[in-house]
């Protein structure tokens, strides 16, 4: 359970949070919430935020994104929508690497100092690179639930209250597989869409640069994890960005694939996320 | 005939190291004053003119614009970079050539992964730079101008670097770039169209950066120790911890901090998780302005 007022309060819990968050890159980010910075627009802005790019003809305009009355309103929504998602993959992640180390599919993910000793690679590998692949699956479990817990302070920090998992828990709807080659390839799309997500609701933030320069950081990650995975998967491969059904682009005429990322809007995300569901 | 092998970066340790500073660059010329380095390279102006070499560092102060057009300008001079960065790579790696500053490159005629990477990378980051030109432009705006780069692949070197140094100067370059993405967004005006652009692009150099560490956990043996670790180097004094309880530390011969990864067998080096440092514009520049070799000349296009 996020303690946020113990962790402003406690030092020793101040301190455990922002060494939590250091690892995973996101010290300052941290460091900025718990100076209440951040979240300077918290009106409700169910809009792209900002200029709708219009006066550029070449930047086709942010998408009009509806966050559900469950994540809030304003930037708690876009921060509660984050955290679902991040929740989410967590979740899912850790399965996967629990099939992959021979572990219950169910069993909590341990504490991150165990981590090395607990998940060993004990199934088929399939790919030219197992223990890359192996070693960004064990990351992402850990990484994406970190941003979780970030997200979930930052909520705290702007007043709201941190969106709750889903009751009945997630679920590949067909396993995560019997294989690093499938587990991967199950978790890929997962992954990807995270780009997506992050991308989608930036228009959204925009208004607050401390908080979207946070998020780009966490962008950054999800990218690199995207291409980490590819790259264990085929390392003669595209690394991405590769279109996905739905995708938008940032821009009108885009020189090739691999130039910008895409997005997706909220609606367009919630609704991947759904299959996952249980 | 068989393939030159590309020297790991453990037989590299004990000899010179990578790194992305002008410090380092003069490292390898060991003994080699910068009058001398910069008169081995034709010059195409006089030397000591304010439009040759770049004696003090870019500042931001230096990039056009203001608003978001000065933070598209500083993203354009590290796509520029990053663009002549892969160009000199790709000779360096394979049949050689004269870069634009006429320096000449001799080629390794090496095969393998990197190249196919480079020219991939090369053709997105020039399609970045092609982009924030013409955006700029459209917006009233003027482009920062396009500089001439060495990068100690070539004959500005005495010890050009080998492959796995162009590895690892092309993986620090991305990591600038990102960080560039990173420093730029404070720079924009709130809610700027341009910031979900800038992002989108970010995003894709990020992706650069999980490859190229890819690269270079393959290049250097996954379990492998790729370099000393220098006694007397406290934990506090390593800039990144791997959550997995690893050390990620910067190769202590490259105090500038080329990422060459340290790890501790048997634990597979996986490339680092975290995101990005939070860099300022100036330190961004700073980082990159010992490869700028020619600012502003006339015949500069």
């Amino acid at each position: 359970m996020i303690e946020f007022e113990k962790i402003t309060r406690d030092p020793h819990s101040r301190r455990s949070f922002l060494e939590r968050m250091s690892v995973l890159g996101l010290g300052v980010g941290a460091a900025h919430l718990l100076s209440g910075c951040g979240g300077g627009g918290g009106n409700n802005n169910n809009n792209n935020g900002g200029n709708n790019g219009g006066s550029n003809p070449s930047l086709p305009g942010a998408v009009s994104n509806v966050y559900p009355a469950r994540f809030g309103t304003g930037f708690v929504a876009v921060l509660n929508y984050s955290r679902a998602y991040e929740t989410m993959e967590a979740s899912l992640y850790t399965q996967a690497l629990n099939i992959a180390s021979g572990r219950a599919l169910g069993a909590e993910r341990v504490p991150i100092a165990q981590a090395n000793a607990t998940y060993q690679l004990r199934v088929a590998g399939n790919i030219d690179r197992p223990e890359l692949g192996f070693q960004f699956l064990k990351q992402l479990a850990y990484i994406e639930a970190g941003h979780s817990e970030f997200f979930g302070v930052a909520v705290q920090a702007l007043g709201g209250t941190p969106i709750a998992p889903n009751p009945g828990g997630y679920r590949f709807p067909k396993g995560p597989g019997n294989n690093l080659r499938d587990i991967l390839n199950n978790v890929l799309p997962v992954q990807e869409t995270s780009n997506r997500a992050v991308l989608g609701a930036s228009p959204d933030i925009a208004r607050d640069l401390n908080l979207l320069q946070t998020a780009g950081t966490i962008f950054s990650t999800e990218c690199r994890f995207s291409a980490g995975l590819r790259f264990a998967l085929d390392d003669q491969g595209e690394i991405g960005p590769v279109a996905m059904s739905g995708d938008r682009q940032v821009v009108t005429q885009a020189p090739s694939a691999q130039t910008f990322e895409k997005f997706k809007s909220v609606q367009e995300v919630l609704a991947f996320a759904q299959q996952f569901m249980v | 005939m068989s393939e030159p092998q590309i020297q790991t970066a453990s037989q590299e340790a004990t000899t010179h190291s990578p790194n992305f500073s002008r410090r380092g660059l003069f490292a390898l010329s060991a003994g080699v004053g910068a009058a001398a380095l910069f008169n081995a390279i034709p010059a195409l102006a006089a030397p000591g003119s304010p439009q040759t070499y770049a004696s003090t560092p870019l500042t931001f102060n230096d990039v056009p614009g203001t608003g978001d057009l000065k933070a598209l300008n500083l993203a354009l001079a590290l796509e520029d970079l990053e663009s002549d960065l892969y160009t000199q790579a790709i000779m360096r790696l394979t049949g050689g050539g004269t870069t634009t500053y006429g320096e000449r490159i001799t080629g390794l005629n090496v095969s393998g992964q990197q190249l196919r990477y480079f020219r991939e990378f090369l053709r997105v980051e020039t399609e970045h730079a092609a982009f924030l030109r013409t955006t700029i432009t459209a917006a009233g705006g003027t482009p920062i101008g396009k500089f001439r780069y060495t990068f100690g692949f070539g004959s500005s070197s005495p010890t050009p670097y080998n492959a796995a140094q162009v590895l690892n100067v092309v993986l620090d370059a991305e990591r600038t770039g990102v960080a560039a993405y990173l420093a730029a967004v404070p720079l924009f005006a709130p809610g700027s169209p341009y910031l979900q652009t800038a992002t989108s692009i970010q995003g894709t150099e990020a992706r650069h950066t999980a490859v190229l560490f890819g690269l270079a956990n393959i290049l250097n043996g996954l379990n492998a120790n790729i370099g000393p670790v220098p006694s007397g180097v406290s934990a506090a004094a390593r800039n990144d911890i791997d959550p997995f309880g690893r050390e990620v530390t910067q190769n202590p011969a490259s105090p500038s901090g080329s990422p060459l990864l340290i790890t501790t067998p048997p634990t597979p080096i996986a490339f680092e998780p975290q995101p990005d440092t939070l860099a300022t514009p100036n330190s961004i520049l700073a980082k990159v302005s010992p490869f700028i070799v020619l600012r502003n000349a006339p015949n500069v296009t």
